[in-house]
């Protein structure tokens, strides 16, 4: 019989949640009883909503939200080839079985396609062997006796395009860097992962953190660099100790350091940390940054292959484009290929957050559609609410309605839409959300992460706040929201780097799609005594105090009894009055309602 | 050569040129703000050069992208221009009013502005900065500042001193001094390359115009007005001369016209300071102490020594800069029983390639008993507004000369460029101390426009090695050697400006290192078409050592004409 292997995450997110105790207490009650079972820490699983989460192998018993008082019910349920109901996963679903053992069972895993997140969740990050033992150092071991610039064209026909959000064809870059002529050369790996709610890189960093090195590794043989860095920002406290640990690790097995693997080939990595600025993901300043400046772009050209960190060519790509690279040396460009589509292949890491039920990193082939996305792998939006849209990218994506939800998640389609890839978030939107505040929310984000260098996205976009705030304060004019277009494009079409060139994305297809909702702030009939009217008691209030009681800006006032009332100033329009009111004694404001209507 | 092609049009322009400079000689003329040819300073952030490119997904910035073969460059359609403007506009809100503004007829940003038709403004200003008006040498507006940068790059990269530098991010995002200090609290060692270089008035002297008009209309003063060798051969740039051209003769005019009482030559000063520097010299020389002697001059290169390098203050000479010389012996003999000034208040009007120089004449040990060496100074751009406001057409002006008791030699004229100063001291070093007479006066190996120059010369049967260093980024390096007690060297001189006082940060913009050439071919012209090239035979020098100071370096030369220094703390509390 197999031996039974308890798997406890010790990714950020469970760990956050006490996993660290459920695994010392675990291992605590194992060694108490001498029973034959093994108690494994590993990386990130990916579904952190459900943290922490306990995998007990072989069957793959999946328990979610496990508190260190469930550990000893573990045990004894191993003891007794039972399970711990209570500690089960639900399916958000109303009909049938709902209750899942396993975690192939679970819509959240069974819909994903995990090829570069294969060893995520399953093998100890700290533990070099694990990742030998499951392919690792095996690319490494067979590129150390091929021409360099074999590998290169392996990975050109590949079609492996940069995962940071750019999409650059992979192969290309490293071409660019073996071809410049230098004395010193570097490669750097940009884990400066910094949208909100997006943490694909430090599930990987957390939970496969060799096969990014595995790749440098070979990225440096290819091109002739002799030194690697990785940037990451020094709040991943966590990604941050399990890299240090994979290095010495690569160092004690000669995997890093002089003549790797008895070849003529030497090669070490080092880490950098960086104080965590949005800007920095960009390549030039996180050159800038790793050389100890501020961390501002510089123009291109000249290109970091040219030009790069302390003036040296030097290669950038992302964790993901790394951690794919063993696995196409290994498997081939056949295999490779046959993920995802012809202009965009493999497969693609996201981040699903918001209203959607499964939250998490999840991993599909490219092209695979947002609706699958979402309704199959997120589980649908949380409430039964509607759907409205979803932004890609990240704080400078886009919002993306229904009507584009049936787009596959490629390059190529998303720019289409008028939203990026970007690093690879998707955040959903119900009905709930208005769109004007999303915008808003991703303006001030962008504007306080601007390097402040380029006119346009350091002044462009605060006027553009300005505008949406007015918009928002109901003196804004349909002149307004056409300002607001006419800024986007030219700060779009002007700005220095990536980061002004798609910072006004969230506004403008917030604009292109949902305008009407910039519209309504115009309507001066929405508007009372200057203040935009969101909601309306209605008769049918019978005075419970409910809706009173959980606002939270203390907008409602009534006795009980009697019909409540909202003061329209106070209120900021969440709707959770709305959503609590027993009666549906509160209507929604009318253009806010048809305008729900139309999107249906 | 590469071909490409501007708004349609075929040319062939040299490789690895910027687009920029590709279409400049090609007849077309793209407005920028941020970039400076003159320092290399491209950090592509005013967004105001961008053009077209075929094929490149955003609009490109001129200044930084090279041309390639087969491009197709496009800089005035719609897409272009409206980019423009509208970066344009996004600068201009905090610009409120020109007319109001003292950079008013001079501003780059505001040719930049006319150059695309900006018409009205379109938004509001929502910055708002307070203005540091604590140095004496220039005021620091940040509400004009248009975040070009040019003044970080000024400040680090040709002076190496950083003083200035960029705060906070995105749209918070200002230049300031480290802690958010004013000027006199921070590291700034008032040289004022930064506002030389500055495209609007968001770093501007410290104007002194109006309180000079004051005692000019004061029949209760007595205003003498004394010119440094490098306005002479700069102050014509602002009327439409030639760079480089000589106008000291229209310059003495305006002045008398202006209505000074009396002009004179700072160069006379120079000579003073070449007298006493020239003998502390022989005498360290003679007891092997202190030595390498560092020049003094230079009020910024002095700020940077206190500031920075305070050990090195025992190796200044203590010598007073010529400027504060001439004022002090204005007031204290030339003028002393003169019956034009009974019952009248000496005045002394500095007229400086400098803004450092406005600092220094308020220093404690540059007064005798409350009265000032000089009671102000004004630039040589300041020259040309007072100029303007008095109506006069410069171009058409008559010559006319220096007063007669204040007339300097040629070696003052070189005062003006860096190794000017050491040429000077070592005619008169030399065949004093030798007693010989120089065959050739000039020294080319300190001449040019380099920053560092060397040379060595036959002094009291001793070879003396000497250096010439402009910029105190490029000092720095021979102070350590000096500190470290392995310098080669027995005299050093170092102004702060790039090649001396012509390049000053007080000189018409704009001042680029080709204009700077110019002005300095004129002052060594100015210095051979002299009788007179050597201070100590400078007759007048002659008559007040006999008369007045006795010698150089006597008790009465110590307490007029020099000074003491001391260590200045930096970052001191505000």
């Amino acid at each position: 019989m197999e031996r039974t292997i308890i798997k406890v995450c010790g990714g950020s997110g469970c760990k956050s949640q006490h996993s660290k105790e459920i695994f010392v207490k675990l291992c605590q009650l194992v060694w108490k009883e001498s029973l034959p079972i093994k108690v494994n820490r590993t990386g990130c699983q990916g579904f952190c909503e459900m943290g922490p989460i306990v995998v007990v192998e072989p069957k793959g018993i999946f328990y979610s939200k496990v508190k260190v008082d469930d550990c000893e019910d573990i045990i004894n349920a191993i003891k007794n080839d039972s399970v711990v109901e209570r500690l089960l996963f639900v399916e958000h679903e109303v009909k049938g079985d709902f209750k899942r053992t396993t975690m192939k069972e679970i819509d959240f895993y069974k819909y994903q396609t995990r090829v570069l997140l294969k060893r995520c969740g399953i093998i100890d990050p700290y533990k070099i062997d694990d990742y030998i033992s499951f392919d690792g150092f095996k690319a490494l071991k067979k590129v150390l006796s091929v021409n360099s610039q074999n590998i290169i064209d392996v990975i050109k026909d590949s079609g492996l395009r940069g995962r940071g959000g750019a999409g650059f064809p992979t192969g290309l870059k490293w071409q660019f860097l073996k071809d410049a002529k230098s004395e010193e050369k570097f490669i750097i790996c940009n884990a400066d992962e910094g949208d909100p709610g997006s943490f694909m890189d430090r599930t990987i960093m957390e939970g496969d953190p060799f096969a990014i090195i595995e790749g440098m590794i070979i990225c440096a043989y290819a091109t002739g660099a002799k030194k690697g860095f990785i940037y990451c920002r020094a709040e991943y406290a966590e990604s941050l100790e399990v890299l240090e640990n994979a290095l010495s690790e690569c160092r004690k097995h000669n995997f890093l350091g002089i003549n790797i693997l008895g070849s003529d080939f030497s090669f070490d990595i080092e880490i950098k940390m960086g104080a965590g600025a949005f800007v920095c993901g960009e390549e030039t300043a996180l050159i800038r940054s790793i050389e100890g400046d501020r961390g501002t772009p510089a123009a291109k050209p000249p290109f970091p292959a040219q030009k790069g960190l302390w003036g040296r060519p030097t290669n950038i790509n992302n964790v993901k484009t790394y951690a794919y690279v063993p696995q196409i040396i290994t498997n081939g460009v056949k295999w490779f290929r046959s993920f995802g589509t012809e202009k965009s292949p493999g497969t693609a890491v996201l981040c699903l957050t918001g209203k959607v039920n499964n939250t998490g990193v999840i991993e599909v082939p490219m092209g695979t559609s947002l609706r699958d996305i979402v309704f199959k792998i997120g589980g649908g939006i949380k409430n039964d609410k509607k759907f409205k849209a979803v932004l890609t990218g990240g704080p400078s994506g886009g919002c993306l309605p229904k009507s584009c939800l049936d787009l596959g998640v490629d390059y190529e389609s998303i720019t289409q839409a008028g939203s990026i890839m970007g690093s690879g978030g998707v955040l959903v939107i119900d009905e709930d959300d208005s769109m004007v505040d999303i915008a808003d929310f991703f303006l001030d984000f962008t504007i306080s992460e601007s390097c402040g260098k380029c006119t346009p996205c350091r002044e462009g976009l605060k006027r553009m706040k300005l505008l949406i705030e007015k918009i928002k304060s109901g003196s804004g004019s349909e002149k307004d929201i056409n300002e607001l277009v006419r800024l986007g494009n030219i700060i779009k079409d002007s700005a220095s780097c990536g980061l002004g060139q798609t910072a006004p994305n969230p506004v403008l297809t917030a604009i292109r799609y949902f305008r009407s909702e910039f519209e309504e702030f115009i309507n001066k009939s929405n508007f009372e005594n200057g203040s935009f009217k969101f909601y309306k008691i209605t008769d049918k209030c019978v005075g419970c105090g409910l809706c009173k009681k959980n606002c939270p800006v203390g907008a409602i006032s009534g006795d009980i009894g009697q019909v409540h009332i909202i003061n329209d100033e106070k209120c900021i329009g969440c709707g959770k009055c709305y959503s609590v009111c027993p009666k549906s004694a509160i209507i929604k404001n009318k253009l806010m309602d048809k305008n729900g209507k139309d999107k249906d | 050569m590469v071909k490409i092609k501007i708004n349609g049009a075929d040319f062939e322009v040299e490789e690895n040129i910027t687009i920029l400079e590709a279409c400049k000689r090609c007849g077309f003329e793209i407005p920028t703000l941020c970039s400076l040819e003159n320092i290399g300073h491209k950090p592509t952030a005013c967004r105001i050069c961008v053009v077209e490119v075929k094929g490149a997904r955003t609009l490109l910035p001129s200044c930084s992208t090279p041309v390639a073969d087969g491009m197709e460059i496009v800089t005035n359609s719609k897409r272009v221009i409206d980019a423009r403007k509208l970066n344009y506009q996004l600068l201009m809100a905090s610009h409120v009013d020109c007319i109001s503004c003292k950079k008013n007829g001079d501003c780059e940003f505001r040719k930049v502005g006319e150059m695309l038709g900006i018409r009205k403004r379109e938004f509001e200003p929502i910055k708002e900065f307070k203005i540091d008006s604590s140095s004496n040498a220039y005021l620091r507006n940040n509400n004009k500042c248009i975040l070009c940068r040019r003044c970080v790059e000024v400040c680090e990269d040709i002076m190496g001193v950083s003083a200035i530098g960029l705060k906070g991010r995105g749209f918070d995002v200002k230049i300031s001094y480290p802690f958010d200090y004013d000027v006199v609290n921070s590291g700034c060692i008032e040289c004022g390359q930064c506002v030389l270089n500055c495209p609007t008035s968001a770093l501007f002297e410290n104007e002194e115009l109006e309180d000079v008009l004051k005692v000019l209309n004061d029949n209760s003063k007595f205003v003498v007005a004394q010119t440094a060798p490098a306005v002479r051969v700069a102050l014509g740039e602002i009327f439409g001369f030639e760079p480089g051209s000589l106008v000291t003769g229209k310059m003495i005019e305006a002045l008398r016209r202006i209505g000074f009482d009396m002009v004179i030559d700072t160069t006379l000063g120079a000579d003073f300071t070449i007298m006493e520097e020239g003998f502390e010299f022989l005498r360290r020389l003679d007891s092997n102490e202190r030595l390498p002697q560092f020049t003094s001059c230079c009020p910024g290169w002095v700020n940077f020594v206190e500031m920075y390098y305070p050990a090195l203050i025992p190796y200044l000479s203590t010598t007073k800069s010529p400027h504060q010389i001439l004022g002090r012996l204005i007031k204290n003999y030339f003028l002393k029983d003169d019956e034009r000034v009974k019952d009248k208040e000496v005045i002394v009007v500095s007229i400086m390639p400098c803004v450092a120089k406005k600092s220094e004449k308020e220093r404690d040990f540059l007064s005798i008993e409350g009265i000032k060496d000089v009671d102000f100074v004004l630039t040589t751009r300041e020259l040309g507004r007072l100029i303007n406001l008095s109506n006069i057409v410069f171009k058409d002006l008559p010559d006319s000369e220096f007063d007669e008791l204040g007339r300097g030699s040629g070696a003052g004229d070189i005062f003006g460029a860096s190794g000017g100063v050491m040429e000077a001291a070592l005619r008169t070093a030399y065949e004093i101390s030798s007693g010989n007479q120089l065959s050739m006066l000039e020294f080319n190996q300190i001449r040019g426009n380099k920053r560092v120059k060397e040379g060595s010369i036959f002094l009291k049967e001793r070879e003396i090695k000497y250096l010439v260093v402009s910029t105190p980024k490029e000092a720095k390096k021979y102070i350590e050697e000096v500190l470290n007690g392995n310098s080669p060297y027995q005299f050093i001189e170092v102004m702060a400006c790039p090649n001396g006082c012509i390049g000053g940060g007080g000189q018409p913009i704009p001042t680029t290192e080709s204009i700077v050439k110019k002005r300095m071919e004129g002052l060594y012209f100015s210095d051979k078409s002299k009788a007179i090239r050597k201070s100590h035979e400078n007759p007048i020098v002659k008559r007040v050592y006999e008369n007045f100071l006795k010698e150089p370096l006597s008790e009465i030369s110590e307490k007029l004409l020099h000074t003491k220094y001391s260590p200045r703390k930096l970052y001191k509390e505000k």
